[in-house]
């Protein structure tokens, strides 16, 4: 009996959230829909700005139509939808490129630049928030605590022109804005890794300290093991699934934490496209962008309930 | 608390001082006169154009400000009040409270602040408005935690059975309660501000020039960082020491205090 309860909570639980996120994804869509139609000036004038054509009643009406532009709006809200929910996502107003295609060539840069910084800076948080625990005021325990100040007071960039100014031109041993821009990749992953290193290690080390508390670590270190280790090898879970769901989380920060990195390093990634789509009007891209944005979240929602759920259960078996 | 007060006090005069003194106009150019040293008459300075670089200084603070107190006022009355609504009606209202505070965490509110700004121009408010509902979620859910918490207190069951109205026991005895975690949240909260702020106007899409701010002044000095360090060092001064200070302003170190374990 109790089973088959807990099957239909999970069933309840599991279509709440698909229809919250159904819904979340609509009316998102409609909004952003709306928004790129109220803009000051149409790409139409865009276009015909960057040909060096009169914009008259003829042209105007030329581009519209070329763009697809002249149809009702509700008639081009359905289309653009279905057709992104079938996977064509357009093409360009601008260029008439096919806008999947460059999303997938873009993606690596932003999803290497946040995705692998926060697992750099997620490893040495585990060990840094461990060592923090375990000394109370010591040593770690401050550099963590200036870590997270220092996250919270100096913003990226700034660190980013110093890094560009200290190796680029006065060491001169790397080239940021020439070349295929490895350098310009390595410095985004650890700033990123430098910058969540900070508030990861003080969840480990908060996680750790209520481990210290418990019963099972007094008694074993009573009975005279060997404190560090039984920390280490008896108390890491949940530290660990702490660690891992504050991780999860600030996926959902890589389209906005990359962007500033992007802009400061030319780094043809994602938000780089963005800020050029914006310079254009280019309606198509930026209604994907922002439903791109939306299928992330959704997916990295999904993952940190589902981590969270296994975690619960297994902590309660 | 005797810190906190001092750094109130520092911040009230900085404030102040942004609005009262007087400075030169910031559109004026004088090209005879570039890159000058700290004098009497340019107290930072001047730039590459001979504009006087603290009355730029000076906007650029006060604009700042603008999106500093938009945005904490707007999420943290906002933020608060629903939160507490929610947890305390529970039901539906508890839900479309919740899927609010979820609707507006999806979309970043760097990138929201981004387009909007591409699109509509750049400006003061309107980015601390866009702010103030993008960290709306946050505040949300940490006052629905708090007053969940609260809620199952025996001081509150025995003020509703002797009758007291609802807003009275929410805004006059939960209120007060959960208050002091909001308002540590909203010192990281307004630092973090800042320094989005700052970001947002390096980047600079749809930026004024005549009209400066840290960030932009940051974008537009970045080459002379090595010429003429001075243009670069205080605007990220500026933008830090704004930081650190609603960093310890709300920072409550009484919550944080854990207790001693064996390995203590």
């Amino acid at each position: 009996m109790p089973a088959d309860l807990s099957m239909k909570d999970n069933m309840k639980n599991i279509l709440q959230f698909l229809c919250k996120w159904i819904i979340i994804f609509f009316i998102t869509s409609v909004l952003i829909f709306v928004a790129v139609r109220m803009m000051p000036s149409t790409p139409v004038d865009k276009w015909l700005d960057a040909y060096h054509l009169p914009h008259t009643e003829e042209n105007i009406s030329f581009v519209k139509q070329k763009m697809g532009l002249d149809q009702p709006q509700a008639v081009q809200y359905v289309k653009w939808i279905t057709n992104f929910l079938k996977g064509d996502w357009g093409v360009s107003l601008v260029s008439g490129e096919n806008i999947r295609d460059r999303f997938f060539d873009k993606m690596p840069y932003s999803f290497s630049i946040g995705i692998t910084g926060l697992l750099i800076g997620a490893f040495f948080a585990f060990f840094l928030g461990y060592r923090a625990a375990l000394v109370r005021n010591g040593f770690c325990d401050r550099l963590t605590t200036a870590m997270t100040i220092f996250c919270q007071s100096v913003p990226m960039f700034i660190l980013s022109i110093l890094i560009i100014n200290l190796f680029a031109v006065r060491l001169n041993v790397a080239s940021f804005f020439t070349g295929d821009g490895r350098y310009s990749i390595l410095a985004s992953i650890l700033l990123t890794a430098l910058y969540s290193i900070g508030g990861l290690s003080r969840v480990v080390r908060s996680a750790f300290r209520e481990e210290m508390g418990k019963s099972y670590v007094k008694f074993m270190v009573s009975r005279g093991f060997e404190p560090k280790s039984v920390l280490w090898k008896h108390a890491y879970k949940p530290p660990l699934a702490s660690l891992i769901s504050a991780v999860i989380t600030r996926f959902a920060g890589v389209f906005g934490g990359s962007t500033v990195l992007e802009f400061a390093f030319a780094i043809p990634g994602l938000s780089t496209m963005l800020v050029s789509a914006m310079d254009s009007r280019d309606y198509n891209i930026l209604q994907t962008y922002i439903l791109v944005v939306v299928i992330w979240m959704f997916f990295v929602h999904l993952v940190l309930n589902l981590v969270l759920r296994l975690l619960g259960a297994r902590r309660e078996a | 608390m005797r810190k906190n007060k001092i750094l109130w006090i520092l911040f009230a005069t900085f404030v102040l001082f942004l609005l009262l003194v007087p400075h030169q106009n910031i559109k004026v150019t004088d090209l005879l006169n570039t890159y000058q040293g700290c004098s009497k008459e340019h107290w930072l300075g001047t730039d590459n154009l001979g504009r006087d670089l603290f009355a730029l200084m000076v906007t650029g603070g006060q604009r700042t400000l603008v999106v500093v107190f938009l945005a904490t006022i707007i999420s943290f009355t906002l933020g608060s009040f629903l939160g507490m609504i929610g947890a305390y009606e529970g039901g539906l209202v508890k839900t479309v409270i919740q899927f609010i505070a979820d609707f507006v965490t999806v979309i970043p509110s760097l990138i929201m602040a981004l387009i909007f700004s591409a699109l509509f121009g750049f400006s003061a408010p309107m980015a601390g408005i866009i702010f103030g509902i993008g960290n709306l979620g946050q505040y949300i859910n940490l006052a629905d935690g708090l007053t969940t918490g609260i809620k199952e207190k025996d001081f509150i069951s025995a003020e509703i059975s002797i009758g007291l109205q609802k807003h009275t026991i929410l805004f006059l005895h939960i209120f007060p309660n959960i208050m002091r975690q909001l308002l540590v949240y909203l010192g990281n909260n307004a630092s973090s501000v800042v320094l989005q702020y700052a970001g947002l106007a390096f980047i600079g899409l749809g930026t004024d020039v005549t009209n400066p701010d840290w960030g932009t002044l940051l974008y537009s000095y970045r080459g002379y960082i090595l010429t003429y360090p001075r243009l670069v060092i205080c605007p990220i001064i500026a933008v830090c020491l704004l930081a650190l200070f609603f960093h310890f302003a709300f920072d409550d170190s009484q919550i944080q205090k854990t207790e001693l374990t064996i390995y203590d």
